[in-house]
């Protein structure tokens, strides 16, 4: 039953000797596997981003944003107020809270000027940087009383991005008419939302802004192992501080997790039919693969036959054919595979490049080793048919055969 | 002559049985995904920008610079537009009319529930009936509200209905709402349209909504009407100009954003368009290896044939002969494909869209794309005699004396 050596080098010889379409039907099974694997390792490489952020210091918070329509800062019909952030902190298993302020900024640098989130929060309790564990790259993160001071994404240190020529510690720009000091430069986060935020201290961000109504969001530092319950809890006491009644809240209490999971659940879908689209052409590689195993049994018909008659069991003429079309769907995944590398690794360079670094592609045995596993089965599938024609050739009719 | 070729081409392929079926299927799966997956995008792109399309063409939008594009109008603004600037539009002499609107976020109650919805304001006077006309807008139930009606509102049709306003329960003429703790009658209930904006907003004349939001002089967005179609341009560019006066900004840096309904539009449209483009690139790959088929099929083709073209050669085939009967019958190939995939892929859409409308709750219509289909079937020919062109030349530059001794 098994595959001698023999029949291994038949096979081989066999593919040899249609090189043409051989080449041809490893060409239309490794486009169709590169695409795959190009759209699972960028995708697989999302998840590892979210991951990242989720497992960071976010798994123990939980954020409070007033409802509203759009997005942060951008609707202040309602707000969150220091007394919401006491209500919160009191809240069973929360261990602190703060609040954030959040504004669009006129930014202006020379003659430049851009809108821009401006975020304000308490350099005491500095929870919001821990969510995306942004750390200072170059000078220091802001401290009390630093009136007057700025710090600022990383895209601003970088010519063309924000404005046309790079900022340097220390340099003023100017927020809404008022001059500010740079203080320190975060480290690339790899997405241009969060590389173009402005930090203010929360003092400074009440001068600035007169007609600040309140907190945009409240961050919360909680019992990672009692989340579910501390929600409640905060929801409850922040009913009873805005003197609300159940079902009519005006605020979102969120923790960090459900977040992260509502996002992975659109990721799914979308990156579930990316990857339904470039099946299609692995399908059709499959029935490329097919037809030329027809061929070859229809070409080998009176050899089938001699091979037969000196004693060649059916089951080895299906294994023989069998193994020719898994052995070109091997071929063509491991040319694939290392297509889709070739392509991830140039795509991920420029992604860098344009700021986009969050999207990256991931590497692992698993997804190399998935690919050519998928295109030797694929091959091998589209072979069964032809196989089977082939091991149940009438040996007598086949040595007719012209 | 030609015809004769597809003759030809047309015995060869159905001598071949189920070689020529698997190729061909490879190309119509091909085919098909593309032609299902660009027409759904271009029903997509129609659905949305019905949801954001309600001005008549004629209406120009004013917004205050800043982070806009990420909600409503008038949020995420740095320095907003006044009334004063909305009476100096008016002024100009290309305008017909030039009318403010407020666009707020507030807490609705109906139903012992409370929802976040918005409501856009209607200016009083002669400026309120304006608007109805330019926005075409009717009542169903009910009737519009003008001048004094200050503690009524007309709400939007999808907001009476209580499968999908949110509040588990149909709203109808003559209901109270009470919005930031104040109530409010319903007056009236305006049509469908066919838009969120319209459909899911609530109506209040603009002082008792300038009075529960505490605004007294700022404006979201300016609604301009222009005398006519043909003074677009030139109305745009004295507004423009007027504001960098008004608010002191030099060219080039304009704190504010002056839009004709086709601009507003092109920023969505763009995005999708990058989608649909992404997308139909990718379906595009099963084509490429589909055509790989036909070569590969039309190479096999070759050989088998080397006899008889070494027959055709010697009664006096010339080499061109023999290239466009294998040419032909690989765009043959294609052009088929092509034809069925067309029908299956506009059969799919047909039926994404339905579904599209069923989801949304639209009436997007079933598009033909003309430039699609002839795209397409173009396109499945030319990629059928393109993979054919190799094996067509080995065939035509065969040895007759060596293809007749095989």
């Amino acid at each position: 039953m098994a595959l001698s050596l023999e029949n291994i080098k038949y096979s081989l010889n066999n593919i040899a000797h249609r090189k043409t379409r051989s080449l041809l039907t490893i060409l239309s099974i490794f486009l169709g596997i590169s695409t795959i694997f190009i759209f699972i390792s960028f995708g697989w490489g999302l998840y590892d981003y979210i991951d990242s952020v989720a497992a960071g210091g976010s798994s123990d918070k939980v954020m409070i944003q007033p409802k509203g329509m759009g997005g942060f800062g951008l609707d202040d019909t309602f707000y969150l107020t220091e007394q919401d952030v006491r209500a919160v902190e009191k809240s069973n298993g929360v261990y602190s809270a703060t609040g954030v302020y959040i504004k669009i900024g006129k930014v202006e640098k020379r003659d430049e000027q851009k809108y821009i989130f401006v975020s304000g929060y308490d350099p005491q309790n500095p929870l919001v940087m821990q969510i995306t564990d942004i750390r200072i790259e170059s000078g220091r993160e802001l401290q009390r009383g630093d009136d007057g001071m700025v710090t600022l994404g990383y895209d601003y240190k970088l010519d063309n991005k924000i404005f046309s020529k790079g900022l340097s510690l220390n340099d003023k720009i100017t927020i809404e008419g008022k001059d500010f000091r740079v203080a320190g430069f975060y480290a690339p986060v790899g997405n241009p939302q969060d590389d173009s935020n402005v930090y203010l201290t929360a003092d400074s961000m009440k001068k600035l802004y007169s007609d600040i109504k309140g907190f945009s969001w409240i961050v919360a530092k909680v019992d990672k192992t009692k989340i579910p319950s501390t929600v409640d809890a905060i929801t409850r006491s922040l009913r009873n501080s805005r003197n609300l009644k159940e079902g009519k809240e005006d605020f979102y209490v969120q923790s960090f997790e459900d977040l992260v999971k509502s996002y992975t659940s659109a990721l799914n879908i979308v990156i579930g039919f990316v990857i339904l689209i470039a099946l299609i052409s692995v399908l059709v590689s499959a029935i490329n693969t097919s037809n030329t195993m027809i061929t070859s049994v229809l070409e080998r018909f009176k050899e089938i036959g001699i091979i037969k008659a000196i004693g060649a069991k059916n089951s080895e003429i299906f294994n023989i054919f069998l193994f020719e079309s898994g052995f070109l769907g091997f071929v063509a995944g491991v040319i694939g595979v290392g297509w889709g590398f070739l392509i991830t690794s140039i795509a991920n360079t420029i992604l860098v490049n344009l700021g986009w670094g969050f999207l990256s592609p991931h590497y692992s045995y698993s997804l190399f080793i998935g690919c050519i596993l998928f295109a030797t089965i694929t091959g091998a599938v589209s072979g069964v048919l032809p196989a089977i024609r082939a091991s149940k050739i009438n040996v007598v009719q086949a040595l007719r055969y012209e | 002559m030609k015809l004769e070729y597809f003759g030809i081409a047309l015995k060869n392929l159905r001598r071949r049985g189920v070689r020529s079926w698997l190729t061909l299927l490879g190309i119509v799966i091909g085919i098909t995904a593309v032609v299902a997956l660009v027409s759904l995008g271009d029903g997509l792109k129609t659905a949305v920008n019905s949801q954001f399309q309600v001005s008549s063409t004629e209406l120009i939008t004013v917004q205050a610079g800043g982070l806009t594009g990420f909600g409503p109008p008038g949020s995420g603004v740095v320095k907003p537009l006044t009334k004063e600037d909305v009476l100096a539009i008016g002024k100009i002499s290309s305008v017909e009319a030039a009318i403010g609107r407020n666009i707020e976020t507030l807490k609705m109650e109906f139903n012992n529930k409370l929802n976040i919805g918005y409501a856009v304001s209607n200016p009083e006077g002669e400026n309120g009936k304006r608007i109805y006309s330019y926005l075409d807008l009717s009542a169903a139930q009910g009737r519009l509200i003008g001048d004094g009606d200050n503690n009524k509102i007309l709400i939007g049709n999808d907001m009476g209905d209580g499968t999908k306003n949110g509040f588990g329960k149909d709203i109808h003429v003559g209901d109270k709402i009470s919005i930031n703790g104040k109530d409010f009658r319903v007056a009236g209930i305006l049509a469908k349209k066919g838009s969120f904006t319209i459909d899911r907003a609530v109506i209040i004349m603009e002082q008792p909504l300038r009075d529960l939001t505490n605004n007294t002089d700022e404006v979201d967005v300016i609604a301009v009407k222009v005398k006519s179609k043909d003074l677009m341009e030139i109305a745009k560019t004295e507004i423009e100009k007027l504001l960098r006066e008004r608010r002191n900004v030099k060219m080039g840096q304009e704190d504010f954003q002056v839009s004709t309904p086709q601009a507003m539009l092109s920023n969505v449209n763009q995005i999708l368009t990058g989608i649909q483009i992404f997308i139909a690139l990718i379906a595009s790959i099963s084509i490429l290896v589909g055509a790989v088929g036909i070569v590969n099929t039309m190479t096999t083709s070759v050989m088998e044939r080397f006899k008889e073209i070494g027959i055709m050669k010697a009664i006096g085939a010339k080499n061109s002969d023999i290239f466009f009967q294998f040419f032909f019958e690989a765009g043959l190939l294609g052009l088929i494909g092509g034809v069925i995939g067309i029908l299956l892929g506009l059969g799919i859409a047909f039926v994404g869209v339905d579904a599209l409308n069923q989801f949304i709750g639209g009436n997007t219509p079933h598009q033909l794309s003309v430039f699609l289909v002839s795209f397409a079937l173009f396109g499945s020919f030319f990629i059928g005699s393109v993979s054919g062109i190799a094996p067509a030349l080995k065939a035509a530059s065969l040895n007759p004396v060596e293809a007749l001794r095989k």
